[in-house]
């Protein structure tokens, strides 16, 4: 694999160039310190961007032509990094080894740029019909977080754990945010994105680099000058264990804890998490968590613990029958209390470090992986694949076990559940 | 070994088969390091029913699935994930319909990996005990498909659609079911439906299939099987009309979820191959309902839906067509979806369009390693063997066998259900 990057002063290009793959794959990131008012019309924008433009005004035009570029995927999407949001605009085309058409290559790349750069606009505002179809959908996606249990338990836990800072943000915002969007102050955010925001593009495949920065510079003409950073990470204040709770529709029961995380290096955040959360819960069937509360005494199906490392949180979530809540939550806390007396053998040891070094090695076959990789490598100096290996392989027990310490629970939340089932 | 070429995409297949019928299929990507392997059986949850060695037996929904659980367990009290862990290697298994598949997706060590694969799934350890330990799990996982609003609607369906056909039921079984499912229930399936002549091997990622396959072989070979004929599932009897034609279910939803389903008797398509039938009517659902149809924008234009989609299943006698949406105003999307069902168009500019696009996604459907595995697991499954000339297939496929079988589809047969908001019953 070669790596080559083209700066300027309004983007940076990425290029990964590897013949491992068919497709080419490509992300437009734009960046942004995270701001609740603005998140809700980022999201509306990355829906809005891929269903219309000026050369292509509604969604029928823009996947006829995806079609005729043979079957191209072209999709907007919006997140949260910790203290970051972005707006990543993806693109998958067959790489042109394939095509038998010279043309091919410039007029697949193009696309993208041509609806992000030329939106569907009349008088500084977004042309009404698509907004509107949009908006809609917007809609049925804030209101269906009501059907999802684990996904609004997610939520609530977040807003108590994290009243104050944006772990607790959606991306999607409210009903009333939504109903607060106009086409012209979207317009309005649409041209503070391109603007100010940090725009990057990676993109990984068979693929000419040189000619792939002419392309790009010819068709994504941006002329801003952008010379601030982001910073990634959320102080969150720690918590002081609280439990809360709401009584929801479901059959189940959704149990989040939260744990905050303290003072963490480098080499901490980057490597022992890592093998500190394999062994407690994210190392599937065999992990701590899983031989507790679903093998031994089987309360659940799946355990997770997510490692919300911008936000210096560590969330552990499981779905069960309301009435086993509390045995889950003294299997949880004696696992967390485990992993701080180091009650965990070498062999656990051993095989979280050797596991996560096949992860990377597996990772490397993938090719959106490889591109993931390569962001959090430029964006937040993310050690290069062979320097995580080699750490991964030096951590020991001790410095596990002085990594659990370093968790302190912020809250305990639970939506209940115990309706009967429909059928 | 045999090479099945896979026509116009300079891709190959082998395949060979061991002296005790298990079939195995390997396909080669010399660009990656690692290893995607699947040990399947014809032994799904809709096989509840079947003769085996001169009985008739019987066994709760769900045993197909619960079954997947157990397999896992090993001999010396330890199970499959524990071993597969210490080769850093992803164990996992799923069970559908009609099959259940057991996966694992390795970096190194293939002998190992692949050796352990074969050995736990054709080791029975089974006792009253580890079923006991287990039913609280699979109970916990059938009630997470009671919170899934599209779990619901799916399978409330299916119960429209079908009297007899027992795709109606869970694959999971319901709480109750499991319950009571006990360890003769699971050893008589295994020991029916366990046995090579009905299982195959795919292995697909960097390997050499030669060595593969002497390795297959060498395992297998040092095994002793019971030379046992595959049992023989009872085929119901399905009737042709719909069980019910209109259902409504309070559910977790807070916009009403509907499913629109279409029950064609397989027979109406005459003079068309299983494969012309699926390609066929997904080209037509998706020039009629797709992203690239005035009909699927105008709906959402008039705020009348958000989403749209559709797709093709062949179920035993039956192909089904279902359309699902999601709408405040369910009866008038309903009205217009009927009515454009019975007044199909078809284009041939589209038509060819898509046909192009769909050979070029033909290309990519040989890249990862995982999606290559499961494609060939659905084409046997489907069709009883790997087909070697969907390239051949879609160049020759001519606008007029699409206006024939627009001619053939009769969409009266209908079965709708809607999920509405708990509060508003109707």
């Amino acid at each position: 694999m070669e790596y080559k990057n083209f700066k300027s002063d309004a983007y940076n290009l990425y290029i990964i160039k590897t013949d491992k793959f068919k497709t080419v794959h490509m992300e437009i990131m734009f960046r942004s310190t995270a701001d609740k008012s603005r998140m809700p019309k980022r999201t509306f924008l990355s829906d809005l961007l891929t269903d219309t433009s000026k050369k292509y005004p509604n969604r029928k035009d823009v996947v006829i032509r995806l079609e005729e570029l043979y079957k191209s995927i072209f999709y907007g999407t919006t997140n949260k990094t910790g203290n970051v949001f972005n707006t990543i605009f993806v693109y998958d085309m067959i790489s042109p080894s394939f095509i038998n058409d010279e043309s091919y290559y410039e007029d697949a790349l193009k696309f993208p740029f041509e609806m992000i750069l030329n939106p569907s606009v009349i008088n500084d505002e977004f042309t009404i019909r698509e907004f509107n179809v949009v908006k809609e959908r917007m809609k049925i996606d804030i209101q269906s977080l009501e059907e999802n249990p684990v996904k609004m338990s997610i939520h609530n836990a977040l807003l108590n754990a994290a009243p104050n800072t944006c772990t607790s943000y959606s991306i999607l915002g409210t009903l009333d945010e939504l109903e607060q969007i106009s086409p012209s102050n979207l317009y309005q955010e649409y041209q503070n994105m391109i603007t100010n925001d940090l725009c990057d593009i990676f993109i990984i495949g068979d693929i000419d680099e040189n000619k792939t920065y002419e392309i790009i510079q010819k068709y994504f003409s941006l002329r801003t000058i952008k010379n601030h950073e982001v910073d990634y990470y959320v102080e969150n204040e720690l918590g002081n264990g609280k439990k809360s709770s709401d009584n929801g529709p479901f059959v189940q029961t959704s149990l989040e804890m939260i744990y905050n995380i303290v003072d963490l290096s480098f080499y901490e955040k980057n490597i022992v998490f890592h093998v500190f959360n394999y062994i407690l819960g994210n190392g599937g069937i065999t992990s701590k968590l899983y031989k507790k509360v679903r093998e031994e005494n089987s309360l659940c199906y799946g355990v997770s613990s997510m490692y919300l490392k911008y936000d210096k949180m560590l969330l552990i979530q499981v779905s069960l029958e309301d009435e086993n809540k509390d045995k889950a939550i003294k299997l949880i806390k004696e696992c967390m209390t485990e992993m701080i007396k180091g009650k965990f053998s070498d062999d656990d040891l051993e095989d979280a470090k050797n596991n996560l070094i096949l992860s990377i090695e597996m990772s490397q076959d993938n090719n959106i992986s490889i591109l993931n990789n390569y962001v959090f490598n430029v964006f937040d100096k993310l050690p290069t694949y062979d320097e995580r290996k080699k750490m991964f392989s030096e951590v020991t027990k001790e410095e596990v076990m002085e990594l659990a310490k370093k968790l302190k629970l912020n809250s305990i939340y639970y939506l209940s559940g115990g309706q009967n089932g429909e059928n | 070994m045999e090479k099945i070429e896979i026509k116009g995409l300079k891709e190959t297949i082998y395949t060979d088969t061991c002296k005790n019928g298990l079939k195995v299929y390997v396909w080669v990507n010399e660009k990656v390091k690692s290893t995607f392997m699947s040990l399947s059986v014809k032994f799904g949850s809709i096989n509840t029913e079947f003769s085996y060695n001169g009985t008739d037996i019987q066994v709760p929904n769900g045993t197909a699935h619960f079954l997947e659980h157990v397999k896992f367990n090993e001999k010396d009290g330890s199970t499959a994930h524990d071993y597969f862990k210490k080769l850093g290697s992803d164990v996992n298994a799923f069970t559908t319909f009609e099959y259940t598949s057991y996966i694992v997706f390795s970096m190194n060590k293939i002998k190992e990996n692949l050796n352990h694969l074969l050995d736990f799934v054709q080791t029975p350890v089974f006792s009253a005990k580890l079923i006991q330990k287990e039913k609280g799990i699979i109970i916990e996982e059938a009630r997470m498909g009671e919170d899934d609003p599209g779990n619901i609607s799916f399978f409330g369906t299916l119960n429209s659609l079908f009297k007899n056909y027992k795709y109606k039921n869970l694959i999971t079984g319901t709480p109750d079911e499991i319950k009571n499912i006990n360890v003769s229930d699971i050893e008589n399936v295994y020991d029916a439906f366990y046995n090579p002549k009905n299982m195959f091997l795919v292995v697909t990622g960097n390997v050499n299939p030669y060595e593969i396959m002497s390795w297959v072989n060498e395992n297998q070979e040092s095994k002793t099987f019971e030379d046992k004929e595959i049992p023989l599932c009872k085929k119901e009897k399905e009737p042709t009309k719909v069980v019910e034609e209109r259902k409504v279910i309070e559910a977790n939803v807070t916009t009403p979820m509907t499913k629109i389903a279409i029950k064609i008797p397989k027979k109406q398509f005459n003079g068309f191959s299983d494969i012309e039938i699926r390609v066929l009517l997904n080209l037509i659902l998706s020039i009629n309902f797709g992203s690239t149809s005035d009909f699927n924008n105008d709906l959402k234009a008039e705020k009348l839906l958000t989403s749209l989609t559709s797709s093709v299943s062949f179920l035993t006698d039956y192909v089904v067509i279902m359309i699902n949406y999601d709408s405040i105003y369910p009866e008038e999307v309903e009205k217009r979806i009927i009515h454009k069902l019975n007044n199909l168009e078809v284009d041939e500019k589209d038509f060819k369009r898509k046909v192009n696009a769909n050979i070029a996604t033909l290309v990519l459907g040989y890249d990862d390693i995982e999606a290559v595995n499961y494609k060939i697991q659905d084409n046997i499954m489907d069709y009883g063997e790997v087909i070697s000339d969907m390239k051949e297939f879609y160049e020759n496929l001519k606008f007029e066998r699409m206006i024939s079988i627009v001619k053939l589809l009769d969409t009266k047969n209908m079965a709708i259900l809607t999920l509405v908001p708990k509060k508003k019953a109707s």
